[in-house]
């Protein structure tokens, strides 16, 4: 984990704490200056749960263990890897398979075989050919008994939706122990907690962090997650390509969107539908509309969508925040 | 005369005695049904109530090892996939929740921004 910073908001009056792990960009706002310290022992203790369990870098996390098992056969889980598995799960029925944790293998063939800042920008290979993945509907959870089975040879990468659980569950933690309005935001997927009167305020761009966001919110309450191809891309064999794989090809896919908001009551439900519009194409918009969703979503040429009240941009001024860390 | 009279009289059943006896008849049989009825009621309550424990949505009679604890409620994910038995905040059936307010249009420079990670 990269150095911390933390520091007194004095536009805002907040506590800000900020980091940078996963290969992207932690932020922790708090509306109790002197709970700092104590907010951010939270936010450390519940990331390295969730890596513990989840990683799919890390050899010695439970999830590569239930990858070396070789699948076939039940593998008994933590009840946070049940969580997280049975998050991802639901993510993928409410979207009908668009957001599937069976992607993993996809994306190491693509290249994306180690954490993000390791991936060389040029990757050898080829692209290969377009193959569904194994679908989550192969991914036998059973909670009660505490176990998950997967099919020989599947890999699941659960790291949109564990990242944006993991903003939930450490802004309820902080919320609830200790008192105070949060702001959780982990690569820009954010949870809000007890926002200050007025709320949160929060740009809004197309990679996360960057100090020219042309729009920016206010949160209350909820959670708030982009997805987009703009950040974590590469090449493979010349070709280029990112990491947001459509599970009915097993390729990235191939969008209209550059960039999709969502607001949301929880922060994976923010994600998830992100991540589902993403993939989904021109029908977001209306996918998004039926849910009473607000979003925002970019084409590739730069046009701006919105949707379900979500406000026009108000060009807000750039962060001056000379703290930026990279995504 | 005397004698006989004695002979009759214990041979006769005393009325009071015999109303006595019909009253604790009575009684007793009253009672029994009372008992019935009262262990019928236990049943049926105790019934319902593991029926309704089940039968409710957010409701769990499983005392699982996998999402207990924090989580509470296990309920099944999918039951069309069958593919899991998790739930809690991980329950399919309550959708996408839409958020509490839409956010609102901010004009001033923000500490954080969100966007791709």
């Amino acid at each position: 984990m990269s150095p911390a910073t933390s520091d007194l908001d004095d536009r805002v009056r907040l506590a800000v704490h900020r980091s940078s792990r996963w290969s992207t960009r932690i932020e922790l706002l708090v509306t109790d200056p002197t709970v700092v310290v104590a907010a951010t022992r939270i936010l450390d203790e519940e990331l390295d749960r969730v890596e513990d369990a989840a990683s799919r870098f890390r050899a010695d996390s439970e999830l590569s263990r239930i990858h070396r098992s070789g699948g076939g056969r039940p593998v008994a889980v933590s009840r946070r890897l049940a969580e997280l598995l049975a998050t991802a799960l639901r993510a993928a029925e409410l979207t009908d398979g668009l957001v599937d944790p069976t992607v993993g293998a996809a994306l190491i063939r693509l290249g994306y075989d180690r954490d993000f800042a390791a991936v060389p920008g040029a990757v050898d290979g080829q692209l290969p050919e377009p193959t569904p993945v194994p679908g989550w509907r192969s991914v036998d959870l059973d909670a009660e008994r505490g176990d998950v089975t997967i099919p020989e040879g599947t890999v699941l990468d659960l790291g949109a939706t564990a990242k944006a659980w993991a903003a939930d569950r450490v802004a309820d933690s902080i919320a609830s122990r200790l008192g105070c309005g949060v702001l959780v935001s982990l690569g820009g997927d954010l949870a809000v907690r007890r926002a200050p009167s007025g709320g949160f305020v929060v740009g809004v761009a197309d990679v996360c962090g960057d100090p020219d966001a042309p729009t920016a919110v206010t949160l209350t309450t909820g959670g708030l997650a982009s997805s987009g191809i703009g950040n974590r891309h590469w090449s493979l064999g010349g070709t280029p390509v990112h990491h947001v794989v459509d599970p009915r090809t097993g390729l990235p896919t191939d969008s209209c969107w550059r960039t999709v908001t969502v607001a949301a009551g929880t922060c994976v439900d923010a994600n998830t539908a992100s991540t589902a519009s993403l993939v989904l194409g021109e029908n977001a918009p209306d996918w998004l509309a039926d849910r009473s969703l607000p979003a925002r979503l970019v084409r590739v040429d730069g046009t701006v969508v919105t949707v379900s009240g979500w406000p026009d941009d108000t060009f807000a001024p750039a962060s001056d925040d000379p703290g930026a860390l990279p995504c | 005369m005397a004698s006989t009279g004695h002979r009759s009289s214990t041979s006769r059943r005393d009325p009071t005695d015999v109303a006595r006896r019909q009253r604790d008849v009575g009684l007793e049989r009253g009672r029994s049904i009372t008992k019935g009825i009262a262990a019928a009621s236990v049943v049926a309550v105790a019934a319902t109530g593991v029926y309704l424990s089940q039968a409710l949505p957010g409701h769990s009679a499983s005392t699982s090892t996998g999402t207990s604890g924090n989580t509470g409620a296990v309920t099944p994910s999918s039951p069309s996939a069958g593919s899991s038995s998790a739930g809690s905040s991980a329950d399919a059936g309550s959708g996408i929740s839409a958020p509490a307010a839409v956010p609102a249009p901010a004009y001033q420079q923000a500490p954080v921004s969100s966007g791709a990670s």
